[in-house]
């Protein structure tokens, strides 16, 4: 059955890319424009995994990936976050604030779905 | 090299009959042939353009090329016509033409048309004349539809 | 460029305009800003990047990776904001557009590409010292790949035993140690064993806690220790991973009957772990293949089967996933537009067949009918409205590339960004707007010390208000500048012969002269204004989206300009009269009232086209006479009152039918001339009708009276 994935950025293009690819492979895709955006979705439904950006306005992918690790129903699931090479640092701080893994971008799609992969099946 | 395609290359014209007279119009620029109706006149513009007509939701004007050729107006028959065309393609440069009737659609090749025509009087068409086909007898002016399209349009 | 690219310029143009804003921001508070407007600054640029390679715009990324680090040192305090930094990002900016112009984004004329590095090099003067610079990515990996292939090469099959040790807390990440398992096993020929012992017994089970650990004895036909250590790279430091080569070998294929697993199984159930030395016994025995572990399958099969009712729940809750916003080509919402305009049409011509048929049911329909095409119509138009702020950006650029230019101190202050008005309208603005913009730079204020001198602020502004007035928008853009002189302005005009010298008009009447056509050719062209332009393409340019202007000017205190603006374009309210048995409509908003001629006075003491009403003198047109040259009385006519900049102006028409929704077609370009009607509209019985633009039947009008004032004072002299 098809898995559910949350997708949070605030780049509409990267939004729609990903959307696409996730699709074409069969996947069930929710979008969020930030994390405050994303919050709307995490009411207790099913999400398999979610997949977000680390620098966004309202609520930054930190701020969300805390906030869903505060929430009962999604304490661990697995979440990735997007991010560029060169931010060490921010991985470290993504991972402490519950991060399963991340993508680095850029990324093709057939390395966004091994991403996905990792965690989901 | 470019001249052989030229030559080759054959082109459409629609002629129509006005006060005896034949006259051309380049096929491909023609949007539709409609049976003439009354146009609603539009107050300060020139004397030769009839109206508008409502086409599709498109405001038409009409010309009468009768009072461009400084012939008297004749009654509207059932072989008037309102052919409209469009300049340069966009729903702004749509323009109808009122004709006595309309004659016939045919091929011709470049090497048929005759250069620098001359009618007789002056008057507000003579501009948009430049060459002639001579077809079967007929005696085809045909019209320049963009020099045309300025003289309405100055 | 394929579609993800289109969205992807599109989107970082927004970023980039957004960019613009905070940059501004930034400026006016050098000293004194929001930390968060940095970080906003970086997060649009960040996008831009990250966006940008995803997309293959390289050089774009590349340059705005080294343009983003300045903002990096910045909110970490390794960088002050400095003017030269604030001009360097402007100029940026300006650069960025310039590549999400190029085709696919990749420079390849040489000299661009070396004025791309020059930018960067200037862009990375600005960082401190011990700043280390990323390589490129792409680069960086092509590195690794090469090194990584070249030593794979090098070796034949390799054997390895692999000892994953998850802390306990594994689980709570989201993360599934099977798959990183599974994922191990597809790096070649497998066997695995799983260490269950530490595993409480059920009464004290924790789900949470993981507290199983996995050797994987792995077969592969090439160096893969690089894989190997990528499989576990979202979890390195929650596992501890060993990684140990074995000797060579071939122990899964061809192990000794089932003594590897055997080996295997003791070590399950000892609960001690196999090391590099169990295997040297087995060197060149062959082993058969095996399943993999029965725990395993039995945790997966588990899993899927809560999946599938997970699955149900989503498809259940599916219609909550809702977008707030969402983008559409702005030609969908003309098209849009186009069939509601259409249908309101087609909806008057229903009223009318309803009316005529008199069948009750028929005309229920209709009414309902047109209740709906009213809603429809409504929400139609209502997409197509944005707010004026998204062009705001724009003027706000021009006016600090004036003062740089200009060598002023300009200010720009926007008052009622969020006012919205049709697309279309907005379009038709920007020019004009900054047109009027740089006159005011330009023209109106002055230079800083003749401000000084004057006694005012040395800094001038321009000041852009917008507000909503009944059904139209106000805007008004006025400046502190010098201001417009009337003597001067009377005089050119006369030079122009656009006014006879011996016109007696009030100074709003003079100022109203630099709307004339023929007025502003100016004699001295800036640089700035540019050439040719005038005052009155402006005025032309707002009465196409059926707008007007006006002006005000004091004499060393500036000049505003006042715009007003219908909201929408394509569909008005409309009061239909008749002239001479023609349909004429007229926009309800431009109507002030409707006048019986009884109750005018036109007793004008030979004052020629004025009556009296309300004790205010009114010039007023008769259409009869204007549009047919006809003479008709005028008392059984109607007296339509319209607005003309602070003046009444009454139309004679000869009847009004009475008020109409009515969509505006245009004339097309061949009745251009005609510029006194705006458009025809179809009625509901099929006729046609033609909407007046009264500001410019008065103009006319207005030009027929002095072209026969100066003929007659010709004639006289």
């Amino acid at each position: 059955m098809a898995k559910t994935v949350l997708i949070v950025d605030d780049s509409e293009s990267i939004r729609e890319v990903v959307n696409f690819t996730l699709q074409n492979e069969g996947y069930e895709v929710l979008v969020g424009v930030d994390g405050e955006d994303a919050l709307k979705f995490l009411d207790g439904r099913t999400i398999d995994i979610v997949i977000t950006d680390l620098h966004m306005p309202n609520l930054d992918g930190l701020g969300l990936i805390r906030k869903i690790r505060e929430m009962d129903a999604y304490k661990h699931i697995p979440i990735l976050f997007l991010t560029t090479e060169s931010q060490t640092e921010k991985k470290m701080e993504a991972k402490e604030a519950g991060a399963t893994g991340w993508i680095i971008k850029p990324f093709v799609p057939a390395k966004l779905l091994s991403a996905i992969a990792k965690v989901v099946r | 090299m470019e001249e052989t395609i030229e030559t080759a290359a054959t082109e459409s014209v629609t002629s129509f009959k006005v006060g005896g007279e034949y006259f051309g119009f380049e096929t491909t620029k023609i949007r539709h042939i409609l049976e003439a109706t009354q146009p609603t006149k539009v107050p300060l513009s020139k004397d030769y353009i009839l109206g508008i007509i409502n086409n599709h939701g498109n405001m038409i004007p009409v010309v009468d090329l009768r009072a461009m050729l400084n012939l008297p107006s004749d009654d509207t028959l059932p072989e008037t016509s309102i052919i409209v065309v469009s300049i340069d393609g966009t729903n702004d440069s749509y323009i109808g033409f009122k004709v006595d009737e309309v004659d016939e659609v045919f091929d011709y090749t470049k090497q048929q048309l005759q250069q620098g025509v001359v009618i007789e009087t002056s008057n507000l068409v003579q501009r948009a004349l430049n060459s002639t086909l001579h077809v079967d007898d007929k005696f085809i002016y045909m019209v320049n539809l963009d020099e045309l399209a300025k003289v309405v349009e100055e | 460029m394929d579609q993800f690219q289109q969205k992807f310029v599109e989107e970082a143009l927004d970023n980039v305009e957004m960019l613009e804003e905070n940059l501004f921001e930034l400026e006016k508070n050098m000293d004194n800003y929001d930390p968060e407007l940095i970080q906003s600054i970086f997060r649009s640029m960040h996008t831009i990047k990250g966006s940008g390679m995803m997309f293959g715009f390289d050089d774009l990324s590349k340059f705005t990776h080294n343009f983003e680090t300045i903002y990096d040192l910045i909110r970490n305090d390794k960088l002050t904001v400095t003017k030269d930094i604030v001009n360097l990002s402007f100029e940026s900016l300006d650069y960025i557009r310039k590549l999400l112009a190029i085709g696919e984004g990749k420079l390849t004329n040489p000299d661009d590409i070396a004025q791309l590095n020059e930018f960067i090099a200037r862009i990375t003067k600005h960082f401190p010292e011990g700043t280390t610079l990323t390589k490129g990515r792409a680069e960086r990996e092509a590195e690794e790949k090469a090194k990584r292939e070249a030593e794979a090469a090098k070796q034949g099959p390799k054997n390895y035993l692999v000892t994953i040790e998850p802390m306990e807390e594994l689980l709570e990440n989201g993360t599934n140690p099977l798959y990183t398992v599974d994922d191990l096993t597809a790096l070649g020929e497998w066997k695995t064993v799983a260490f269950t012992d530490k595993v409480e017994n059920f009464t004290q089970f924790k789900p949470l806690a993981m507290r199983i650990n996995w050797q994987v004895l792995l077969h592969t036909e090439q160096d893969a220790i690089n894989d190997i250590k990528d499989n576990f790279i979202f979890i390195e430091d929650e596992c501890k991973v060993d990684i140990a080569e074995l000797p060579a070998g071939d122990y899964i294929k061809t192990g000794s009957d089932g003594k590897i697993d055997e080996m295997l199984k003791q070590a399950a159930e000892s609960g001690k772990y196999l090391t590099t030395a169990d295997f040297e016994q087995f060197k060149q025995e062959p082993v058969k293949q095996q399943a993999p572990e029965a725990s395993t399958n039995a945790t997966q099969q588990a899993t899927s089967t809560a999946e599938k009712k997970d699955a149900n729940t989503v498809a259940a809750k599916k219609d909550d996933a809702k977008i707030a916003t969402m983008r559409v080509a702005s030609s969908k919402i003309d098209e849009l537009v186009n069939a509601v305009s259409e249908l309101v049409t087609m909806q008057a011509q229903l009223n009318v067949v309803a009316e005529r048929q008199g069948i009750p049911s028929l005309s229920a329909i209709a009414e309902q009918m047109e209740k709906t095409t009213r809603t429809l119509r409504e929400n139609a138009f209502s997409l197509s409205l944005i707010p004026l702020g998204g062009e705001l950006v724009r003027f706000q650029r021009l006016v600090r590339d004036l003062s740089n230019n200009l060598h002023k101190q300009l200010e720009f202050v926007v008052e009622g960004g969020e006012i919205e008005l049709d697309k279309n309208i907005i379009e038709h603005l920007t020019d004009p707007l900054m047109h009027m913009i740089r006159n005011s730079g330009d023209h109106g204020i002055e230079l800083p010390e003749d401000r000084i001198a004057a006694g005012k602020d040395p800094k001038g502004i321009i000041k852009l208000k917008a507000f909503y007035s009944g059904s139209s928008v106000i805007i008004q853009l006025s400046d502190d500048g010098k201001g417009m002189d009337p003597d001067k302005i009377f005089s050119k005009a006369v030079e122009k012969n656009l006014v006879s010298a011996n016109a007696k008009l009030t100074k709003k009447e003079i100022l109203n002269l630099i709307f004339a056509s023929g007025f502003s050719t100016a004699e001295k062209v800036s640089d700035v204004s540019g050439r040719g332009v005038g005052m009155d393409v402006v005025k032309s340019k707002i009465a196409e989206i059926r707008g007007e202007v006006s002006i005000d000017s004091e004499v060393g205190k500036g000049t505003t300009f006042t715009l007003d603006l219908p909201l929408t374009l394509s569909i008005i309210d409309g009061l239909l009269t008749k002239v001479n048995g023609e349909q004429f409509i007229f926009p309800l908003s431009n109507i002030e009232k409707i006048l019986s001629p009884k109750e005018v006075n036109f007793n004008n003491n030979g004052l020629g086209n004025v009556f009296i009403y309300d004790n205010e003198q009114i010039s007023y047109i008769e259409l009869n006479k204007l549009f047919y040259s006809l003479d008709t009385p005028i008392d059984t006519s109607k007296i339509i009152m319209v607005r003309s900049g602070d003046k009444h102006v009454g139309i004679v028409v000869d009847l009004i039918v009475g008020e109409f929704q009515i969509v505006v077609k245009p004339l097309g370009n061949f009745l251009r001339k005609v510029d006194m009607i705006s458009g025809a509209s179809v009625m509901g019985d099929g006729s046609l009708s033609l909407v007046i633009d009264t500001t410019r039947l008065i103009t006319y009008n207005q030009q027929q009276r002095y072209r026969k004032d100066i003929k007659q004072e010709n004639k006289e002299a």
